[in-house]
This record gives C-alpha cells, sequence and structure tokens, in this order.
C-alpha cells in the first residue's frame, strides 16, 4: 500500500475515498473517524493513507501524499513521532496503553504538524480504556486525529460513537480480489478459488501465500480431474493426502469448500451456464461429469457436501465422512452407479 | 563518514547525551545516537521525545575524514567507548550501514539504525536568551519539581509553570495539596511568557547542572523551551494546556506567624510522624501553637502510641492560639528546599492553607494545604 491514492482507494472503496478526500479539499476534517466494516475491507491501511495525507509535506493538488517525502516514508516504516498506532496487547487493549496516549497527547507535538492516533480493533477497548479514551476525545487537542477501526460498531461505547464521523467499509468485491491475486502472480487456479472462499483482502493474499493450503487446492482440482478421465483412485489418493489436514478443523472445511466449488462447477455447466463457471480453466472435467450423471444426481451431491459443511461444527468423525463422501463421488462419476445413498 | 577524535572527549560528551536516550520507548530508533559529522566539527543528537539533547563537539583532537549522519544504537555504543582504553577513536563507516570502531588494539563493528527514521528534532534558539547563574537555575528545579503530581489525572500538574511577567521569573509547581513558587528578578526586555514544562524534564537538566558551569542561557518560546548550557543544547518538549490560576491561592495576610529554627522544627516533624496515624500513605501531625506561645507538635495513633514534642519559637509567637493538622512528608520536603537556617510558618486559619518562607530565600514560597481532622 505504499503508493495508495485517492484513486486506488476508490476501486476498492469508492465511497470511502470521496467522504475522505472531500474533506480534505474543503478542509472539513473530523477530529475523529470510526472506519467500520467487516475484516478484510482495507480499513487499517486506509488509517494510515489518511495519516499520510494529512503529514505529507508535498501532496498533490488532489490531497494524495506523495509517497517519497520523508514523512511519508516514516509512517511506512512506522516510526513517525507524530502517528500513533495502538494495537491490542493480548487479548485486550489495556487502560495503560490508553494512558499512554493520553500523556504523549498532553504535551506538545515532537515535531510540528498534525498528530494521528490509530487504533486497531477497537472493539478490544475494554470498559475501563474506553473511558479513559472517552475523556480524551471530550476535549480534543487541536490538530489531533483519531481514527478507531472495528468489524464490531456496536460493541463500541456509544457515546465514542456519537463523537466520531463513522465511515463505513464495504466487502470488497471478489473481482477485484483475483485481479490483485492474479497481479501479485498467483496461479490463476488459486486466484479464480480464493475469492471465493473468502471476501477478506488480507486473508485472501495470506492464503494466496501459504503453501499448504495451495496444496490442497491442487489436490482437490487433482482428484476431480481423476474422476473425470478415470485415471487413478481418489479414494487411494486421498487417504495419503488426508493425514495432511484432517486434524486441522480449518482445514477440512477448506478442503470441502473447494470441494464445493468444484462441483457447483459441475452444476452450473450441466445447467449450460458457461459464463458463471469459477474454475473457467478447467471446463473440459466439468463437461466430462456433467454428462456422465443426472442434473439430480449432482445437486444430491451439493447438497450432501453442504450438509457435511455444516456438521463439521459438532463432534462427528470427519474421515469417516469424507470417505463416504468420496466413495459416493467416485461410484457416481467413475461407474454411473447413482444409487441414493443415506445422507452422511 | 570516517573521523578520529580522543576518546575521553568524546566519552564525556557521549555520557550528557546518554540523559535523552530512551530506554523503555517502543520506538526503537529513539534508543539511536545520530552523529552528524561536518568539516569541522560533529553534532550529537539524542531524544527520548520528551527532552532532546544536541552537543555541538568541536576539538583540536578531531580530525575528519569525510562526513555524513549516522545512528548508532546508543547504549551499546557508550557502553563499547567507556570501556575502551585508547586515548583516539576512529570512527567510519563501511558497507551496509555499519559502524567500524578503531581504538589501540580494538576492532569493534556495529550495526547501525537507519538514520531516515529518526524524527526531525527542531532545536530553537531564540535572538534573546535569558541568562541565569546555572546555581540559580538548579535551585529553582530543586525548590520547586519535588511538589509537582506524581498521579498524571491531571497531566499538566505533572509540569512546572514557568512565567516570564515583566522583571520577573515565576517557576511554580503545585499537586493541588501543596504549592510551590519561586520568584527571580531578571532584566525587563522579555516578552511575556506562560509554559508548563514536565518536572521529568527538569530533573534530567538538574543532573547535567552537575557539570558545574557559570551560566545557562534559557530560549524560552510558546511552544519549546531550550536550555544552553556550554556546548549542551536541552530540549524539552512542553505540557499543553492552562496551568491553574494560583495567584489567588496563596493568602495575603497572616494573622498568626512564628519563628522557627528550620533544623530543630524538620527534627520534630520527622520525629512525630514516626507514631503517626496513615491517611493512605500520607502520615499526619496536628501542631499546637498554644496560649502560652509554646508549640506543640504531636501524633498519635490509638493502637501504637503517642508522640509530643515540644518546640521553643525563636520569637514571640505572633497572633492567637492555632492547632491545624497537615502531612509530615509534604512539610519536611518543603522545609528540605530552604537554605535559611531560620524559617516563618504563617497561618491564616485552621483550615486555611499556611505558608512557609526563610530570611535567606528571597522570593520563595511553600504553601500547604492543611489537613481536616475530627
Amino acid at each position: 500500500m505504499n503508493n495508495t491514492t485517492f484513486e486506488s482507494l476508490s476501486t476498492y472503496q469508492s465511497h470511502v475515498a470521496r467522504i475522505l478526500q472531500n474533506s480534505f479539499k474543503y478542509n472539513k476534517l473530523a477530529h475523529a473517524y470510526i472506519f467500520e466494516g467487516p475484516k478484510g475491507t482495507k480499513r487499517f491501511d486506509t488509517a494510515v493513507f489518511f495519516a499520510k495525507a494529512l503529514l505529507c509535506s508535498s501532496p498533490d493538488a488532489d490531497h494524495n501524499p506523495c509517497g517519497i517525502c520523508h514523512n511519508c516514508k516514516r509512517i511506512d516504516h512506522d516510526t513517525h513521532p507524530n502517528v500513533f498506532i495502538v494495537t491490542r496487547d493480548g487479548e485486550q487493549i489495556k487502560k495503560k496503553q490508553m494512558k499512554d496516549l493520553i500523556n504523549e497527547f498532553s504535551k506538545a507535538s515532537v515535531e510540528n504538524g498534525p498528530r494521528v492516533y490509530i487504533i486497531d480493533e477497537a472493539e478490544r477497548l475494554n470498559q475501563e480504556s474506553a473511558n479513559t479514551l472517552l475523556k480524551t476525545m471530550e476535549e480534543p487537542g487541536a490538530d489531533i486525529y483519531q481514527i478507531m477501526v472495528t468489524d464490531q460498531i456496536n460493541s463500541l461505547l456509544k457515546t465514542i460513537v456519537s463523537r466520531a464521523q463513522v465511515i463505513h467499509f464495504k466487502p470488497i468485491d471478489k473481482d477485484l480480489i483475483q485481479a490483485d491475486l492474479l497481479k501479485n502472480k498467483v496461479p490463476t487456479l488459486f486466484a479464480q478459488a480464493i475469492p471465493e472462499y473468502t471476501n477478506n483482502y488480507d486473508e485472501a493474499t495470506q492464503i494466496s501465500k501459504d503453501q499448504d493450503l495451495l496444496d490442497l487446492i491442487t489436490f482437490v482440482k487433482d482428484t476431480f480431474d481423476s474422476f473425470a478421465n478415470k485415471s487413478g483412485s481418489a479414494i487411494l489418493d486421498f487417504k495419503e493426502k488426508k493425514d495432511t489436514f484432517i486434524k486441522d478443523s480449518t482445514r477440512v472445511d477448506f478442503v470441502l469448500s473447494m470441494m464445493i466449488l468444484f462441483q457447483k462447477d459441475v452444476m452450473t455447466y450441466k445447467l449450460r451456464h458457461l459464463d458463471q463457471i469459477i474454475f473457467k480453466d478447467q471446463e473440459d472435467i466439468f463437461k466430462k461429469l456433467s454428462t456422465r450423471m443426472s442434473q439430480k444426481w449432482i445437486e444430491d451431491i451439493l447438497d450432501m457436501m453442504l450438509g457435511l459443511k455444516l456438521r463439521l461444527k459438532y463432534n462427528i468423525n470427519v474421515q469417516f465422512a469424507f470417505d463416504k463422501l468420496l466413495l459416493t463421488l467416485e461410484r457416481g462419476y467413475y461407474y454411473g452407479l447413482s444409487s441414493r445413498t443415506n445422507p452422511i | 563518514m570516517n573521523f578520529s577524535i580522543l576518546t575521553e572527549v568524546l566519552l564525556n560528551n557521549l555520557l550528557i547525551a546518554q540523559k535523552a536516550l530512551s530506554t523503555r520507548t517502543p520506538a526503537p530508533y529513539l534508543q539511536g545516537i545520530k552523529l552528524e559529522v561536518y568539516p569541522k566539527k560533529i553534532v550529537m543528537i539524542t531524544s527520548n521525545s520528551d527532552i532532546s539533547i544536541k552537543l555541538s563537539i568541536k576539538d583540536e583532537s578531531l580530525e575528519v575524514q569525510s562526513t555524513g549522519d549516522i545512528l548508532i544504537p546508543g547504549k551499546f555504543f557508550v557502553d563499547i567507548v567507556r570501556k575502551l582504553d585508547s586515548e583516539k577513536i576512529k570512527l567510519s563507516t563501511i558497507e551496509n550501514n555499519v559502524l567500524r570502531i578503531e581504538a589501540g588494539n580494538s576492532d569493534v563493528t556495529l550495526n547501525l539504525l537507519n538514520v531516515e527514521d529518526y524524527p526531525e528534532l527542531e532545536f530553537v534558539l531564540n535572538d534573546n536568551p535569558i541568562k541565569l547563574d546555572s546555581k540559580v537555575m538548579k535551585s529553582i528545579i530543586r525548590q520547586t519539581t519535588f511538589a509537582t503530581s506524581a498521579i498524571e489525572n491531571r497531566p499538566i500538574l505533572t509540569g512546572v509553570n514557568i512565567r516570564v511577567e515583566g522583571e520577573k521569573l515565576v517557576a511554580i509547581a503545585t499537586d493541588s495539596f501543596r504549592l510551590s513558587q519561586k520568584v527571580i528578578d531578571i532584566p525587563k526586555n522579555f516578552e511575556n511568557m506562560n509554559v508548563v514544562i514536565p518536572g521529568r524534564s527538569l530533573d534530567e537538566l538538574f543532573k547535567i547542572l552537575e557539570l558545574n558551569l557559570d551560566e545557562i542561557l534559557i530560549h524560552l518560546d510558546h511552544k519549546s523551551i531550550l536550555f544552553e548550557y556550554g556546548n549542551v543544547l536541552f530540549q524539552s518538549r512542553l505540557l499543553d494546556g492552562n496551568f491553574p490560576e494560583t495567584s489567588r491561592l496563596i493568602p495575603v495576610e497572616f494573622p498568626i506567624i512564628i519563628k522557627f529554627n528550620k533544623h530543630d522544627l524538620f527534627e520534630a516533624i520527622d520525629r512525630a510522624s514516626l507514631l503517626s496515624q496513615k491517611d493512605g500513605s500520607t502520615s499526619i501531625v496536628k501542631l499546637q501553637l498554644r496560649s502560652d506561645s509554646q508549640v506543640e507538635i504531636t501524633s498519635n495513633s490509638p493502637e501504637i502510641g503517642k508522640v509530643i514534642e515540644e518546640l521553643f519559637p525563636l520569637e514571640k509567637a505572633i497572633g492567637i492560639p492555632i492547632k491545624i493538622a497537615f502531612s509530615s512528608k509534604y512539610f519536611m520536603d518543603a522545609l528540605k528546599t530552604f537554605n535559611s537556617d531560620d524559617v516563618y510558618v504563617k497561618f491564616t486559619g485552621e483550615i486555611r492553607p499556611f505558608v512557609i518562607e526563610g530570611d535567606e530565600d528571597p522570593g520563595l514560597i511553600q504553601l500547604i494545604l492543611p489537613v481536616r481532622t475530627e
């Protein structure tokens, strides 16, 4: 995010960019903001960008920070003495952190110019810290700006919310995340799969760097591939791979989600909604599989998968459940056996 | 950057500079010492964001080969230089932001911090600094900072209020239970000022004043205060906000005045405080002026015991009998600030603040609020 501009921000969060840029343009900055919205919507990055726009020594005519002056650079390095970033200490933001902050702001600034403090995960302010903070919000100092970043605005004190301008961040569009992943040289298969799993920008980037998870996506693809080409036994392959994820419930969920995506694509192909297929490059697989089985069967399997996804939260035997799912899939896709099976 | 200098000269300056070195800050760049090397001098800068020190070092032994700015990890550098035994030291940067220290048989390399991360500290000098005897400055600090508030609920009270009003320079500290005020005369050509300096900054300045140079220059501005002391520039951040108006707190007329020998009074209160009632962490003693003009200092805690100290005022006390209770710590703290052997304790009433003054301490007033008992 080193070279964010209002323009690049507006591709993700157009109204946020507009509100902030206009406040700069008309010099109508609020002294306190709450950046509220689900995780991974660039709230924190925007807060840092805001600090840069405020402190940059040579912003352009559109109030974009230059990104290369001493102030911008130090904000990037998190070493600017006028920018304070508070993150939780353990599970909560502690009262001491707020006290330190207030202590800091009771003095004149170290360097001339505005001061900004950013509180990440503001919902983690405990009662005491929130009250301590409230006191300073009641009498904001000159040239001091505060940004609270949260995904649970309802758990902030009402008195705090009422003293700040709330800016809502919308979930980021899947296409944008996909485009961004592709730009970062993430292989197409993963770039198509990940945004379907999460619309959290940060999480998506994280997954795209986690080789274990990427392997799992490839594995699911290979499984469907071997169904389609009747090459090898998916069940045997699955037995080998299983150990790497079966113990970790989030990974199990990840694998299942990926299987659902593939199964959905088979369905989509069957219905001939070709433009809605997620894994466009794998159309060959879906073509083969969808011709083998009835729409009803494909739908049943999808039902079964979605049901399993729900039941994963309970104490079920994940291993058996997956074996049964794989078996049903293989019987169907391999041998065309569509005998109704009992739900897992 | 490449220069050599006498180790002793470097070390002496480092020892001053390290006073502003940050130890517990979350900002690692403030744990560094910034060195700016110029053709004829080197400049050393340290800051813990509350105080900043800038030293200009010009010395005959200084030989500069090449100039440049670097940021050295402060603690390691000071420790290394302190332990070197050679007479001269040579510092140079080698590739990849690494400092090489050569001194005698020692050859040390030290990884540097990124000098770009260092804040742009502005040391504000003005054309018309206030010149003070450094002993006077020391006594101002000694006589006021102790009375600043230790609790940070009201940050402004953790500082010492310095005012320039016409021909007077006034320093006031209060924690809202006691107040210490020192007024000194200065020439009349300074702009009126009203600033609040964190007490802790002044405590650090006090340590630097141990160098015992003659005078200190105060560069006062509405936004900053800078002390110039030899080759040392010591700048402190100011506290934002308005210091409470204290002039009306100090009573003008005192119907009751008692003159004591400072030493005797101190000892008596000290002894009485041993068995005094504890009100939280403060111990309360009572002072009573009896109708026979004798003074009694008492403390009583029913479950432990009772102390009665009799004191003879140096002169016949003026005024009516009075009985007043106060914190022994506050009283002793206040007494310690006086150079005079004899002090006057002046009362207006049993629940009114009282004042201590001394003949040899012109301009110094210590005010204490009594404690309500019963």
